[in-house]
């Protein structure tokens, strides 16, 4: 019985443990020895590959794709953070402040996009950018107006040059709601004595906002900066089904680039040496994070 | 506090302003899912005029294909939340209560999991399940689904358990319970709210995968985001009424748990870091 008690609390833990590692650090593992194998979907059925070193980690560096879909990730995860954070902070604030009325309404409309499927995100937004049968075409094309501010154009996601943009785009719309939670949250943080003696002091909302929220809310800035900078390098589907990464390679962002080369393309082997690469770029994301909430932690101590 | 009706009114022109963002692309999918065949068979297509028509949602909701897809997806949304939260509550328990050698390093080994992407891992998945013989089939689903929210839930509801008090469990064991039967009696119930947070989280989460799906099943096990694809195929080129339409009725269930449990929705959504 004694015994028994001493292993409870890992018999409890076990069956996590188990269902992580089997389906999380072992597949990484698996990745890691296909990285090494030159090795096609056909190969898969016939039993493996072929051993060649580390010659797809060496194929990378002069992959002209990879390089392509790295710099894609960069506008988007640039894009897309800034955007994020930024409308984040300013629907939280707002929400915060007082001035409206209803502010759980208006929180829970803005959640919308952030819960829908991406699948459905990405059909309503290809039925908005379409270049024949489109609303903003359709509409756009019947009304000077919009014509005139050049909303008119046909090419949204066939223009090579927009279309990364115009993804970007549609992540800032469907990911801010995660950033205004994030920002709610730490508003919620600060006592609010420090207003009072503010504006006792003769502050105006502006210089509260600089002197007061700023600082306070920094810490959960940071750690939405990081934690949306990670997220936004990892997804890919809404980008999938709305362009599959083209028109040739255009919207193909860095972890795109890894599942094409997989199942589009078939060459398993280069695939895996690539998703070793996305999992360093995380891990590099996951370290900062830590530093950042140790440094935290330290200055609370 | 005084109030400025220069900043009131800045303050609802942005909000009124994002929200009618949020709720474009939406409302122009249910414009098209509304709009009778012929409103795209010409070229504009005619968005303007006010023939409406309910067809579109009709020929959906009775078409077989359809409903198999869209019951798999709440079979295996519903398998994924019992698990993940059973397996991952058990876990979180133990973390909240007892001392053991590599508890720290579990705790952030777990949280470490959470950080790594599916992405990254998809294509050996792919690997392992095909010499498995396990593509395809609801099994791999439930599993690969469940594994993705088990660290946040780990973490969340060690939070809850770590919120309630020990002397109630002990009271429990002096009156004969094992520590099974303590769990499932007196904390269980307790934790009822994160409980609620992740089995919404779970459920959403699988309910609105995407990727899974399509690269680890698709094509004997279908859930309807990949339907929704597969719906463009059946006809020629996009019927973009009927994927519309269909988008419409997924979309449904997720906006009345939303409206049904928003609290909960964003705790689990967020993870424990932000309980509001």
């Amino acid at each position: 019985m004694k015994r028994y008690r001493k292993f409870f609390p890992i018999i409890l833990i076990l069956p996590a443990i188990i269902m992580l590692i089997s389906l999380t650090i072992f597949p990484l593992g698996w990745a890691f020895f296909t990285s090494l194998k030159r090795m096609s979907l056909m190969d898969l059925m016939f039993g493996g590959g072929k051993y060649i070193g580390f010659k797809n980690y060496v194929k990378i560096f002069s992959d002209n794709l990879f390089w392509n879909s790295l710099k894609n990730s960069l506008i988007f995860v640039g894009i897309s953070v800034f955007g994020q954070v930024g409308f984040g902070l300013l629907l939280a604030v707002i929400l915060h402040s007082g001035l409206v009325k209803l502010p759980g309404l208006f929180r829970a409309l803005f959640l919308i996009p952030w819960i829908a499927s991406s699948v459905i995100v990405a059909y309503s937004w290809i039925y908005i950018f379409d270049a024949n049968l489109g609303f903003l075409p359709s509409v756009a094309s019947q009304i000077s107006f919009l014509k005139f501010l050049g909303l008119g154009r046909r090419d949204w996601l066939t223009n090579p040059k927009l279309v990364i943009y115009v993804l970007s785009f549609i992540n800032i719309w469907k990911g801010t709601a995660f950033s205004m939670l994030m920002q709610s949250a730490g508003l919620q943080s600060i006592p609010k004595s420090l207003y009072e003696a503010a504006e006792v002091d003769g502050a105006n909302t502006f210089q509260r906002f600089i002197s007061i929220t700023l600082p306070l809310l920094m810490p959960f800035i940071l750690i939405n900066l990081i934690m949306t900078t990670m997220i936004t390098f990892n997804v890919y589907d809404v980008i999938l089904v709305m362009t599959g990464g083209g028109p040739t390679h255009a919207s193909e962002v860095l972890s795109l680039y890894v599942y094409n080369t997989g199942f589009s393309v078939g060459d398993l082997g280069y695939a895996a040496a690539l998703s070793m690469i996305l999992l360093i770029v995380n891990l590099f994301i996951t370290i900062l994070y830590f530093m950042l909430l140790r440094y935290r932690e330290m200055r609370q101590a | 506090m005084r109030k400025n009706w220069t900043k009131v009114v800045i303050a609802y022109v942005i909000l009124l302003g994002w929200a009618l963002f949020c709720l474009f692309p939406f409302s122009t999918t249910l414009l098209i899912a509304l709009k009778p065949k012929d409103a795209f068979m010409s070229f504009p297509p005619d968005y303007f005029s006010l023939k409406l028509t309910l067809n579109n949602f009709k020929t959906v909701l009775s078409d077989k294909n359809w409903i198999g897809y869209y019951g798999n997806t709440i079979i295996i949304a519903s398998f994924v939340s019992l698990i993940a939260v059973v397996v991952g509550s058990l876990a979180a328990y133990s973390f909240a209560r007892y001392n053991f050698k590599m508890k720290s390093f579990l705790m952030i080994f777990i949280l470490v999991l959470q950080m790594i992407p599916a992405s990254s891992i998809i294509i050996p998945l792919y690997n392992m399940f095909a010499e498995l013989n396990l593509l395809d089939t609801y099994t791999v689903l439930i599993l690969v689904n469940s594994v993705g929210s088990m660290p946040l839930i780990i973490w969340l509801m060690k939070g809850y358990f770590a919120t309630i008090p020990r002397e109630l469990e002990e009271a429990a064991f002096i009156d004969g319970c094992s520590g099974m039967k303590a769990f499932w009696k007196i904390t269980f119930p307790m934790a009822a709210p994160g409980i609620a947070a992740s089995a919404i989280y779970a459920f959403v989460r699988a309910f609105n995968d995407y990727i899974i799906v399509r690269t680890l099943a698709g094509s004997r096990v279908i859930t309807y985001t990949v339907g929704l694809t597969t719906f463009t195929n059946q006809y020629e080129g996009i019927d973009m009424n009927l994927v519309s339409a269909a988008s419409f009725t997924a979309l449904i269930p997720v906006m009345v748990m939303f409206s049904l449990f928003h609290k909960h929705f964003v705790i689990g959504m967020t993870g424990g870091a932000l309980k509001e």
